[in-house]
């Protein structure tokens, strides 16, 4: 169990007055078995006087709001106070085999499995393609319990992926991080789920935060001072299972989620339509800090 | 019945099919006897004549479909034969009972895949063909309550196979296209065939329009009643935005664009030139996916930011609702059967064309055994998705095809082919037989639904041609429903002219139409003011070929000459160097690569009136027309001004131009939009005044030539003579076409036009005066008290110093004046109501 708060601010310049802009914010902490949000404050200069706030078709809370004043910078800050008490699941013991995982995911009549099959199928940004569905087959054969399998996996990614932010923009499609293995957590955690659904298992892209200052001695996490990405693969007879890629880290009390969709554009923590503006400048400042109890 | 007497005889339909005009035994079926004698005896003078007012008549009216094609940059005419399909009253009757029943299943489906989603928790659909839909729209989840209705206009396109069993190929309602085909071609026939029409008891269409326009108002979120409709369109360049703006006109709804609509407090606004207007309903033409980039695909640039909340929070309708597409998917029509059994309790009433979904594994087995007799259809639209026809595919294709499906058989629909049905149509004085389709239309009425007793019939471009399709190039037909005089319903026939009822908002004059309106009255005099100019120098130049009196060419082509290209280098000291001059007026006149010259300009006016079509008048819209065919004229082959095609195309012009500036005089009502019109005009008027003037007085000598070619252009020669004979005097001439405010050409008198004109507008309501109205203050003081006489005295130096500043200050405030109205009327963006409450202290 832990608790933590977080501090995230966006930060638009634009270079000409935008005169009307609408938003959409996937930036509340969710509430679940594993994790609770205690509190939550939204804020923006300048201030809206339309902010809805809903749940999304994933479960998530979505927030939506407009500043209808002429701008020329925005700032959207969230405040949030969340207890995790997420435990990471031991891979080992999971020993499904691959093979009957798939099965049961292409049964249509497993309607038990409706919500994970929501995430089987392609998106723009998670394609399932023959090249995706060869390197996850590299892991993921019928035989092959799922737990080694999907450890295999994410050990494969720390070793012949590197972290590289410059290698990757937000619209690089996943076979492009698969042919030149690099990018950020969003490209390898995509690039996962794209290879599980195209093998024929469910995934969902996973929005969040880790932990900014890690405890003395532990090394530090890439990803934090920023948003984080990872996914959640769902295995029938055990549920989902939060995995991090980028780390190589079954999710546990470390990553604080924010929202579940099928890919990033699902559940980006800010979007929005501008009407002016011409060029903008974004900058995110995310601290996350444990409390101590 | 004697067929064979009259020209109709020797109609022969192929066999095999079923004819809408003969029956098996050759003899014409019930419903057509009368008819048919009646258009046996129409002679073939009579039928040419209505063929070449019937082409007239389309291309008068800029009926069009727009085709996306490369080649083809010009919108294609409407193509309608003279011949409607006929169908009698009890046919349509029974359509329309089993086509309510689908279209409520449809509705049925649409709020459970949006609302509880039983089919899914039931395993009665796989998952796959809600989940992986692209149509399916994630947000539009319990955006309606579970009741309500998605669906307010519902399409089917259908086709009469050989037993004469009508089947459904397809169901339209994301954003059905068509009803506005089919009223004007109702309206077309009315005016080539009103006796004949009239005398067929054929039913009218209009109640079915009412029943349509009471349905759309009464579904105002909160009750009014004048709700504000607007109908949502992607844009001129959309193929069928001739019957967008159609439908928008004839409704009496205003058409918009995205960029004329808002969101603000979760309300949809209309931004108008008064200001903002709540909007109540939406009529959308635009797929749902695109409607909103906040929430729906985010690239769209022809969606409104927020709509969706709007929807969301109860405050906007949207017809036919969000998401609706998503029962268009062809694989649907393999499970309405089921759906149908399981929502109702009912088999299917009107079946749809066999259809497999190859995501089963026996469905798709029996598709690639009998692929060489099938369509095979995407399961889902989108880009690159398309339809094949197996029995014209090659060999080679077809081994794709199927390699394509068994790598993803859940992507692919089979399809069995319909042997459509044919009907004759007129061709050359003869009927020939082709295939056709039919697109007929519902809308909800009391608990049920009322179907248009008429539709779109649309039949193949060739005789053995099977398959019918707009895109192909084919042809459309009206749909006569004739009124059987047993039916109890209490249908009306058709008479006189249609359709109905116009209802007009008088203050919805849209920003973006307030601008284009205005930038089409700045094109239209731009041209004039050039066809003007060039028809000056052509005649200088013709007429006075090696004349020392060329040189007054000069101020004329300083006017034309493409921007950062000097006049200068077409003249020595004292000789105007004729080819090079020559050169200049046909690249003025013909070069489209700059888009300054006079047919680009063309090109501009057509351009902006296309987007402002629905506030033009028929006739107005006419003159334009004529304009179109002017701005396809290709440079003379001699490149010779001596050639007489160029002064003809620009009299040509002229003619054009005044009589469409005399329509709008005529024709148009005195509306916030003519304003604007006018005021574009009067702008760029003063301008070329402007421009000219300053060439003319400033630089140039003004010998007697200049003065007269002066007037000429200026169309005030008349007036100068009454008045002072033939005395040309500098100061005089400078007088008529600067001060006198009673010459329609001068600048006194675009300046006081201005002001009347912008003293209408609404920011004269703001209270203080408005920069508008400074700026225009300013001009018409300073052209008022300004003199001829004194500008003109002085040195050479000096003078030139005076009128220099004084046509400067001049056009530098009617810029001023152009932007500050962009900045009050046009600027798509900036204005937002004020959420406060309206109290008045004082």
């Amino acid at each position: 169990m832990q608790t933590y708060r977080i501090q995230h601010r966006t930060t638009y310049e634009y270079r000409y007055p935008v005169t009307i802009s609408h938003h959409a914010a996937h930036l509340k902490p969710l509430t679940s078995h594993e994790q609770t949000c205690q509190s939550f404050r939204l804020s923006m200069t300048p201030d809206s006087s339309d902010l809805v706030e809903r749940r999304d078709y994933f479960g998530n809370t979505t927030h939506l709001f407009s500043i209808q004043r002429a701008h020329q910078t925005l700032e959207v800050e969230s405040r949030s106070h969340v207890e995790v008490a997420a435990q990471a699941a031991n891979l080992a013991e999971i020993a499904t085999p691959c093979g009957e995982i798939r099965q049961a995911m292409a049964d249509p009549s497993r309607t038990d499995l409706l919500d994970a099959k929501q995430f089987l199928y392609t998106t723009e940004l998670t394609p399932t393609l023959p090249e995706l569905q060869a390197f996850g087959q590299r892991f993921l054969s019928d035989e092959q319990p799922v737990g080694s399998a999907l450890a295999a996996m994410l050990q494969a990614f720390r070793e012949e992926f590197e972290f590289d932010p410059e290698a990757t923009e937000i619209s690089t499609p996943v076979l492009e991080v698969l042919e030149k293995r690099r990018g950020v957590c969003q490209d390898f955690a995509q690039l996962m789920i794209a290879a599980l659904k195209s093998c024929g298992i469910a995934a969902c892209y996973a929005s969040g935060y880790i932990l900014t200052n890690p405890p003395p001695g532990q090394e530090r996490l890439i990803g934090a001072d920023a948003s984080h990405a990872w996914l959640s693969v769902h295995i029938p007879g055990h549920g989902w299972i939060d995995l991090d890629p980028t780390n190589n880290l079954v999710c546990s009390d470390q990553h604080i989620r924010v929202a579940y969709g099928r890919d990033y554009d699902d559940v980006s923590m800010l979007s929005g339509a501008v009407t002016g503006g011409g060029e903008q400048d974004i900058k995110v400042e995310v601290t996350v800090h444990p409390v101590e109890i | 019945m004697s067929l064979a007497n009259n020209w109709m005889g020797g109609y022969a339909p192929p066999s095999g099919f079923f004819d809408e005009f003969l029956d098996a035994e050759g003899q014409p079926r019930p419903h057509w006897q009368t008819l048919s004698s009646k258009l046996g005896s129409i002679d073939q003078d009579g039928w040419q004549r209505r063929e070449r007012q019937l082409v007239r008549l389309i291309h008068d009216n800029g009926i069009t479909y727009n085709v996306y094609r490369e080649s083809e940059t010009d919108p294609r005419p409407w193509n309608l034969d003279m011949l409607p399909l006929v169908l009698p009253q009890a046919e349509i009757d029974r359509l329309e009972t089993a086509l309510s029943q689908r279209a409520h299943l449809l509705n049925l489906v649409l709020q459970d895949v949006y609302g509880r989603q039983t089919m899914l928790q039931n395993g009665q659909i796989d998952p796959f063909l809600v989940f992986a839909s692209p149509s399916f729209l994630r947000p539009c989840h319990g955006l309606l309550p579970a009741r309500a209705r998605h669906i307010q206009l519902y399409a089917a396109d259908l086709t009469r196979s050989p037993d004469g069993n009508w089947w459904v190929l397809g169901d339209r309602v994301e954003a059905a296209s068509g009803l506005g085909y089919a009223m004007e071609n109702r309206m077309l026939m009315s005016r080539i065939f009103p006796k004949v029409l009239g005398d067929a008891n054929a039913l009218s269409l209009s109640p079915f329009i009412r029943q349509f326009c009471r349905n759309v108002e009464s579904l105002a979120p909160s009750r009014t009643d004048s709700p504000n409709v607007a109908m949502l369109t992607p844009g001129p360049r959309n193929e069928t935005y001739f019957e967008q703006s159609f439908l928008a006109r004839n409704l009496g709804y205003t058409l918009a664009e995205g960029s004329d609509l808002t969101v603000h407090n979760n309300r949809l606004y209309m931004k108008t030139i008064a200001g903002v207007q709540p909007i109540d309903v939406l009529l959308r033409r635009v797929d749902s996916s695109w409607c909103d980039p906040l929430e729906l695909r985010n690239e769209s640039l022809l969606g409104i930011p927020g709509l969706v909340n709007a929807v969301r929070q109860g405050n906007l309708v949207v017809a036919n609702a969000l998401g609706s597409g998503f029962v268009e998917s062809p694989a649907m029509l393999a499970f309405l059967p089921w759906f149908c059994r399981s929502f109702l309790g009912e088999s299917l009433e009107i079946p749809s064309v066999a259809t497999w979904w190859c995501g089963q594994p026996t469905e798709m087995k029996y598709v690639l055994e009998n692929i060489d007799r099938l369509a095979i259809k995407p399961t889902f639209y989108g880009p690159g998705a398309r339809s094949y026809f197996c029995p014209q595919l090659s060999s080679a294709e077809k081994q794709d095809l199927v390699a394509r499906i068994k790598a993803q058989p859940e992507l692919y629909c089979g399809q069995e082919i319909v042997s459509n049905a044919t009907t004759p149509v007129y061709e050359d004085g003869r009927l020939q037989s082709r295939h056709f389709q039919l697109r007929v239309f519902l809308v909800p009425d009391g608990n049920g639904w009322s179907m248009l007793p008429g539709g779109l019939a649309r039949h193949a471009e060739q005789k053995d041609d099977l398959i019918v399709s707009m895109q192909a190039g084919g042809e459309s037909k009206d749909t006569w429903v004739l009124r059987d005089p047993l039916s109890k319903s209490s249908r009306k026939t058709s008479r006189g002219s249609e359709p109905p009822s116009i209802r007009r908002n008088a203050n919805d004059l849209p920003s973006r139409t307030a601008d284009n309106l205005f930038w089409l009255g700045r094109y239209v005099e731009r041209a004039e003011s050039q066809a003007r100019l060039l028809r000056a120098l052509c005649h200088l130049l013709v007429d006075q070929i090696g004349g020392e009196s060329q040189l007054c060419a000069l101020p004329f082509l300083e006017q034309i000459m493409p921007p950062g290209d000097d006049a200068k280098r077409l003249a020595t000291e004292d000789q105007l160097d004729f080819p090079l001059a020559e050169a200049a007026v046909l690249d003025a006149t013909y070069d489209l690569e700059s888009s300054e010259s006079f047919l680009s300009n063309l090109t501009h006016i057509e351009r902006t009136a296309e987007r402002v079509k629905e506030r033009l008048s028929i006739d107005t819209w006419k003159r334009l027309q004529m304009m179109r065919d002017l701005a396809r004229r290709e440079r003379p082959q001699t490149n010779s001004l001596l050639e007489e095609d160029t002064i003809l195309l620009l009299e040509a012009s002229l003619d054009d131009l005044s009589s469409f500036i005399g329509n709008v005089a005529e024709n148009m009502t005195r509306s916030q939009g003519w304003r604007f019109l006018q005021i574009g005009r009067l702008i760029e008027r003063s301008l070329a005044i402007c421009f000219l003037l300053d060439s003319a007085f400033q630089r140039h000598r003004q010998d007697d030539d200049l003065l007269s070619k002066l007037l000429d252009w200026a169309d005030s020669s008349i007036t100068y003579r009454r008045r002072y004979l033939n005395t040309l005097n500098p100061s005089r001439v400078l007088d008529l076409l600067c001060c006198d405010v009673s010459n329609p050409r001068s600048l006194a008198f675009q300046a006081e036009t201005l002001r009347e004109l912008l003293a209408a507008l609404p920011h004269g309501n703001f209270g203080s005066r408005h920069p508008i109205d400074q700026i225009a203050l300013r001009a018409y003081s300073r052209i008022g008290l300004m003199e001829p006489a004194s500008l003109l005295a002085g040195g050479d130096k000096a003078r030139r110093g005076k009128i220099g500043a004084f046509f400067e200050k001049t056009r530098s405030d009617i810029m001023k004046l152009s932007t500050a109205l962009a900045q009050q009327y046009f600027a798509h963006t900036a204005r937002s109501v004020e959420s406060r409450p309206k109290t008045f202290i004082g």
